[in-house]
């Protein structure tokens, strides 16, 4: 599975979303139904394994964005790859997220 | 010569042999003392006489030939010095004439260079007060901002472009994601068709059943029968509807999953063209950036360049003042051969009878002469050593 979540952190209510290989629209479907039940205080996005991202996987973390604004819960994308930090810098993605 | 020292020798023999007779003849020492004593008066008064005697030689007519070929010799060496100097003075005043005027023309080139060099100082300076000017206050002047802001402006543009590309796929996700949630209603449409289907089959078979039940009852029962096949055929009629109904949903779907296609597709638009872009930019932005380092930094040394060739020119243009000091010179070069002109026009007037009248008033004239000559070399003396005092000024 190319996105896989873990479960809820019962001490601080986190959850890490882990994406693997491409990160682009055929895992949408899975990405959202990552998230969309779990009502987290913090989401973690780790894309260590990610190899490359298209524009609609920034439109899937902005999604997410949402998503977590709406219980005003933050969100980190952990250890991008240069490839793939390149393109969260062009679309000046540091301005919504927090980037590690 | 040869007179006199003949003269001489004859005088020394008479007196020896006057000795040697007064000997022979045994005279006393007295006597051979005054006869030797006579002899070296005799030696003396002719040694004295001897110009007188020798003057007739001079009077002779090889000598009087010899003046006057050696005075005619000197008045033509006169003429000629007086035809050379003639031309020297010629040539000196021409070339102080073409020195005048070239340094009159190099006056002018140089005062022309200066004024270009100005000029062109001025242009420098002015580009590298632009370019300054653009670099520090591009910001706030938006009509004379130039490649930097232009530049800037592309940079902008890109990240617009991108924020807009990443805002599509947002909104696209966003829509297929309502196209999923609208598949799902459309699958359970399809549940509540087959319900239906179901009960317009089982109302099929109850109409069947109540036709059997009818028709057993005979005469009776030809009423209900004819209720029982309108069920029937109103259950079949279901049934058309329904697969109707399931057709057009099916219709539906297969549209649904086109435009869910068609809005997935633009969702996803790959970011290398978009990171090449930028990688662009920035490149253009360093190479403007270097490039106007450079510009500055050449027009700066180009202004300094400028300084120092017009210090340079100023330079040329005082040290022409030279053509003063060589018109001086020529000038009393002339005077000088003025001088000698004067001094051999004089050996030309030297009589043929040259006494010693005429020699004094000769004597008396070059002697002038000299003493203008003098008085000239003492004044160059004089200015030399003064421009050499004056040559820190230059």
């Amino acid at each position: 599975m190319p996105v896989q979540v873990s479960p809820m952190d019962t001490k601080d209510q986190s959850i890490v979303v882990s994406v693997s290989g491409r990160f682009d629209y055929s895992v949408h479907k899975e990405f959202r139904n990552s998230y969309i039940d779990v009502n987290a205080r913090s989401y973690r996005v780790d894309l260590s394994k990610a190899e490359y991202m298209d524009s609609s996987a920034l439109g899937m973390l902005l999604l997410l964005k949402e998503h977590a604004d709406k219980s005003s819960a933050t969100i980190n994308i952990c250890h991008p790859q240069p490839m793939v930090r390149k393109v969260l810098e062009i679309a000046n993605f540091n301005r919504f997220f927090k980037i590690s | 010569m040869k007179a006199r020292q003949l003269l001489i020798c004859a005088t020394l023999v008479t007196t020896i042999v006057s000795i040697e007779i007064l000997n022979y003849f045994a005279i006393d020492n007295w006597s051979r003392w005054i006869v030797e004593l006579l002899g070296i008066a005799l030696c003396f008064w002719l040694t004295l006489r001897i110009p007188l005697i020798a003057e007739p030689e001079k009077e002779s007519p090889v000598a009087q030939t010899s003046i006057r070929n050696s005075q005619q010799l000197m008045t033509h060496l006169a003429t000629n010095i007086k035809e050379g100097s003639a031309e020297v003075d010629t040539e000196l005043s021409r070339a102080t004439k073409l020195i005048n005027d070239s340094t009159l023309t190099l006056s002018d080139c140089f005062s022309q260079m200066t004024h270009l060099v100005e000029q062109q100082e001025r242009i420098a300076r002015e580009i590298y007060h632009r370019t300054a000017e653009s670099d520090s206050t591009h910001k706030d002047n938006d009509e004379d901002d130039g490649i930097h802001s232009f530049a800037e402006e592309a940079g902008k543009m890109l990240e617009d472009f991108i924020e807009l590309l990443v805002n599509i796929s947002k909104q696209s996700l966003e829509a297929v994601h309502y196209i999923d949630d609208m598949v799902e209603q459309l699958d359970a449409v399809f549940d509540l068709i087959a319900n239906i289907e179901e009960l317009s089959g089982q109302t099929n078979l109850l109409a069947l059943n109540a036709s059997i039940e009818a028709a057993r009852a005979g005469d009776a029962g030809r009423g209900f029968a004819v209720v029982a096949d309108e069920v029937r055929s109103l259950s079949t009629r279901s049934s058309k509807l329904n697969s109707q109904v399931r057709d057009r949903i099916n219709g539906a779907k297969t549209a649904v999953a086109n435009v869910r296609e068609t809005v997935g597709n633009m969702a996803a638009t790959d970011m290398n063209a978009s990171l090449e872009s930028k990688e662009k930019v920035d490149h253009i932005f360093l190479h403007i950036s270097e490039t106007n380092q450079f510009l500055n930094n050449s027009i700066g040394e180009m202004s300094v360049l400028g300084e120092r060739f017009g210090q340079a020119v100023g330079n040329a243009v005082r040290s022409i003042q030279f053509d003063d000091m060589v018109t001086q010179n020529l000038g009393t070069a002339q005077q000088h051969l003025q001088c000698m002109i004067e001094i051999a026009e004089e050996i030309t007037k030297v009589p043929e009878d040259l006494n010693d009248e005429a020699y004094g008033t000769i004597r008396q004239r070059l002697d002038s002469l000299k003493a203008n000559y003098q008085e000239l070399h003492r004044k160059k003396v004089l200015n030399h050593s003064m421009d050499e005092g004056d040559v820190e000024l230059f």
